[in-house]
Formats: structure tokens, sequence, C-alpha cells
């Protein structure tokens, strides 16, 4: 028994299908190791033919440059300020509809609720200019409130907490009730903890998505290259090609692919750290719609 | 009014409260933007200049201007052939994983979904980094076929490709993810009937897989489609819409409209339009979901 279980559906098709996944995760995988290795080269070598799979001979240079050509700490702190409160934001946000939306009665509910669905699927991208216009009237541009507003809204997150919300039992609100514990109490002593693996998953799938929001940081980017993110400051040094310090990197092929190490880096660390919570997250959010 | 009557008007006062912060939100920085670009579509807007009613005009240069013409059709194409394909490899991806040693599993999951975690904006330089004719490594794969070096991103054709395979790339991992939560939850059963008949994989995907996916299929394609509407980032680090307009989208004109050519009316309605397919997008998605319930 154990070794026709061990052989099921194992045939030639299965063995292609196999070498299919695998040269895909190459094709995905590949190019980011390319980048890193660049990152520590020397730019001739990096252009060298035939080329180096494994870096011959490693530098940090490239780094010390990024560091002393451009504010890049700064880029990287702008990136972690907005988007860490632009994150807690949409957590509280998020939670306090969903909540209602589970669990309390009121007109208008259930429209509420299908007007939340339909904006799942409106991206910023749609509506950028008229809010791009909205925000710089506001006087917003270049300031951290500008990159944090209109990222508050995150109908994923309502969606995803809902159905987070709808496992927890009516029957353990009605007996708080009669404890005399109010709506608001009961939220936040019972309600946030049930479903912490939901705010987990919120907060890493939000985290990762304002911290790639490059269209928008590009449009609240000033000329002043300290309001740069992380993202915005990448694609600045790579499409640099003429005014000032910018000239002499055009060539730096060391520069540019540190840049990028630069600007993947934080991804990747939060991304191994919170991985559990993260396919959680997706697959909790995307099933059940 | 009685003690319940009472309570119930209390819990809708209590729910308005919890529920106000986003729809305040959802109003100004969403709602508020979309209902500003219909009427913006109406007039001739120059930053900073005067403002004329124009009426439909701006959909009229839209419809009839071979750029812009061109711009739509590449849309459509990118995502004629960009999400069947992101279909077909997820569900074939994750139809061949999916019953595999658990640490197999997550190395593939992890490697197909690191280019999206990684951000478009890297994964699209990278990917201009190897392909660039004189530095890249695309020389060197050019060299083995006896050729000098080839610019791949210079031929509408192959600048088409190149684009569908980058955003392939960076959007399959969402897809293999979705599939994979599918297909867990598939019971055991079933496939112990498939197997027990002598079915192979093929039988597996032919009669268990792909039908019982359906659902995920259609979310699949629901949120595919949008996100390859909207794709910009790739376009612009690659290709910069060329070579001549080969690879410019709708959103990529919306862009470089509103924001190097400043043509406002154009690009609010070019909004406009890109906001009723995903009405259209929408509408999709409730009348499946009312179907299967």
């Amino acid at each position: 028994m154990h070794r026709r279980k061990k052989r099921m559906f194992q045939s030639k098709f299965d063995l292609v299908l196999n070498v299919g996944v695998i040269v895909a995760c190459i094709f995905s995988v590949f190019p980011l190791y390319w980048l890193f290795t660049g990152s520590v080269k020397y730019s001739a070598d990096i252009t060298k033919l035939p080329p180096d799979w494994i870096p011959a001979r490693v530098t940090l240079k490239n780094f010390e440059k990024i560091f002393s050509s451009y504010p890049a700490w700064r880029w990287l702190w702008n990136s972690i300020f907005i988007t860490t409160v632009t994150v807690v934001c949409i957590v509280v946000v998020s939670s306090m509809a969903a909540y209602a939306l589970s669990k309390l009665r009121f007109p208008g509910r259930k429209l509420l609720f299908n007007i939340n669905i339909a904006c799942l699927l409106i991206p910023i991208e749609i509506y950028i200019l008229p809010l791009y216009r909205f925000v710089y009237g506001a006087g917003l541009q270049g300031k951290y409130l500008g990159y944090i507003l209109p990222c508050i809204v995150y109908p994923m997150g309502v969606y995803l907490l809902k159905n987070f919300y709808d496992e927890i039992p009516n029957e353990i609100i009605e007996a708080t009730e009669l404890d005399g514990c109010s709506r608001l109490r009961f939220f936040i002593t019972h309600g946030i903890p049930l479903s912490k693996p939901g705010l987990g998953a919120l907060a890493i799938l939000s985290y990762i998505n304002v911290w790639n929001n490059y269209l928008w940081q590009l449009l609240m980017a000033t000329s002043d290259d300290k309001s740069y993110t992380v993202v915005v400051g990448l694609a600045r040094v790579i499409n640099s090609t003429g005014a000032g310090t910018a000239d002499q990197s055009l060539f730096d092929f060391g520069l540019r692919y540190a840049t990028a190490t630069f600007t993947a880096i934080p991804m990747l660390i939060i991304f191994i750290i919170f991985q559990r919570y993260f396919t959680e997250g997706i697959s909790a959010g995307a099933v059940k719609g | 009014m009685n003690s319940k009557g009472r309570r119930s008007v209390k819990e809708a006062l209590q729910a308005y409260c919890f529920v106000a912060p986003f729809v305040i939100f959802g109003a100004i920085f969403m709602v508020y933007p979309i209902c500003n670009q219909f009427v913006r579509s109406l007039y001739n807007t120059k930053w900073g200049g005067k403002t004329v009613f124009v009426g439909l005009a701006n959909y009229m240069e839209i419809f009839t201007s071979p750029t812009y013409l061109k711009a739509i059709g590449n849309t459509l194409l990118f995502v004629v052939v960009a999400v069947p394909l992101l279909i077909l490899l997820g569900l074939f991806i994750a139809g061949s994983i999916f019953d595999k040693h658990p640490i197999y599993v997550s190395t593939v999951r992890v490697c197909l979904y690191i280019p999206t975690i990684v951000s478009m904006v890297v994964m699209s330089t990278i990917w201009r980094f190897m392909l660039d004719s004189q530095s890249g490594l695309i020389k060197y794969f050019a060299n083995i076929f006896g050729v000098r070096t080839v610019d791949l991103l210079a031929g509408s054709t192959s600048a088409r490709i190149i684009i569908i395979i980058v955003l392939i790339i960076v959007n399959l991992g969402q897809c293999v993810l979705l599939y994979l939560a599918q297909m867990i939850g598939i019971s055991k059963d079933l496939m112990d009937a498939c197997r027990v008949d002598g079915g192979n994989r093929w039988h597996l995907f032919r009669y268990i897989l792909i039908p019982l996916s359906k659902p995920t299929t259609i979310l699949v394609f629901i949120t595919d489609t949008s996100l390859v509407l909207k794709v910009y980032v790739v376009i612009q680090l690659l290709t910069s819409g060329g070579p001549n307009y080969a690879t410019s989208t709708m959103m990529y004109r919306l862009y470089e409209d509103a924001f190097v050519n400043y043509n406002i009316g154009l690009a609010s309605a070019m909004g406009v339009l890109m906001f009723v397919v995903t009405l259209v997008l929408i509408s999709l998605r409730f009348i499946t979901e009312k179907k299967e319930s």
C-alpha cells in the first residue's frame, strides 16, 4: 500500500511538469541571484564575458558609494516610517469596519459590504490623476501625510478581517454582553485578540503592498531627493540620464546593482521573518472570495 | 420605544461609529477622485491653464488617434496573452506540486513569490540589466548562438514578449499560492478514487483538479486582468512604451498624458475608460459569486 501510494500519479507527465516547475523557479530566482552577486562585484567584472557566475573578487565599494552619493539611509527611513504608519492606520481602520460589518446589525450593512467588494478591484492607478491633483492642491506633496493618507483605505483589509470575525461565534459576544461588557470593550478585549492571525496576515500583506506602491510614491516625491522612498530612489538612480551627480553613475554598473540590492533586501528580510503569516493571509483572503 | 428597539438603535449608532473612519477616508480618497475624474474628462484642462468644456471630444480623440488605439490594442493583447498563460502556469505548477513533500512545496512557493515581494521596480530593473545589449547577460547567450549581441527591447514583437514574460514572472507567485490553497483542500477520497481507477496525473488534472479549481480560476482571471490592466512600472523601466509605441498601454498613456504632457482632459478620459473596464470585471465577480451560492 505504502509503495503504491508513493508511486501515486508518478509518470513521465508528472516528471515533465516538475521539471517545468523547477525552470519557473529558476526564472524567478536567478535574476535576484545575479543582482546580489553583481552588487558585490567590481563594475568591470559585471560586464565581463564569459560572466563570473560566482564573483571572483568581492568588494563592498558599491554600497559605500550609494551612501556617499545619495541620501540612501534617509530613503530607507522614509520608506520604513511611511509604510509602518500607513499599515498601523490600515489595521485600525479596517478592523473597526470589519468588526461592525461582521458582528453588528445596522441599516446599509449589506450595501457597504458589497461596495467594499467592488472596491477590491479598483486599483489606485485608475484614479491616480484626480487623487494627485487633490493631494497636491492640499499642499501635501513631499510630506509624509501625502504619502500616508490616500493609502489608508484598503478594501482587502476589511474583506480579510471580516472573514476572521465571522468565525467568532456570536454566543461569546452575547455571553459577555450579559456580563455588562460594552461593545467597544468587547472589541478591544476579545475581538482584537481573537483575530490576531488575521491582523498579522493583513499587516504583512499591506506592508508589502504599501512599501512597493511605487507609482504613488513617485508622484509624492518632490525634486528634493530627501523626500524619496527607496523604490523611488532606485528608479531615479537607474533612470538618471544627465543632471548632476547622476551623470557619473550612468555607466557605473556596480552602483546600479548595489542600489537595486539595497532596495530588495528590507522586503526580503520581512518576508523571511513573517513568511508563515503571509501565505496564510493570502490564502485566507482569497479562498473564500 | 421598547427596550429592544432602543437597543437596536444603539447598536446601529455604534456600528456607524465603527465604520466611520473607513467610510470617510474612502469617500475622500477614492470616491471623490473617481467622480471628479468623470467631470474632468469632459473638459480640456491644461496644468495652470484655462478649462474649456469639450463634451466627449476627449473620448473621440482616444478612439480615433492611432497612438491611443495602439495603446488600447496592446492592453488587450497583454491581457489576452498574459492572463491565460498565468492561469495555465498557476494551475499546472500548483497541480504538480501540491501532493509532494511539504519542503518541496514551500520551497517552490517561496521561489515563485520572491519576485512579488521584492517589488516590480526591482524585478524590472534586473531584467533590464540582463537584457541590455551592450552590458547584459543577454550578450553571453547571444554569443552561444553565434550572434554578437541582440537587443530584444528594440524590436516591437520581442519587446512585447519580454513585457509579457516579466508580467508573468512578477504575478505568478500569487496565482500559484491561490491554486495551492484550493487544491490542498480537495478531499483525499476523490484522489484515491482516481488512483484506484488507474488514473495518472493527467487524469487527475482532467477530472479532478481543473473542474474543482474553477472558482479559483475565475478569481485569478478577474484579479490578474485587473493587475495587467494597471501595470505601469514594468513598461516604464523596461521599454518606456517603445519601440514606436509597441508596448505602450492604456495605463502608460494615462501616466504620460497626466504627468508628462499635462493633458488632464485626455488622461481623465483614459482613466474613466479603465474604470469602465474595471466595472465590467466587478460585475463579473458578483455574477459568478451569485451563481455559486
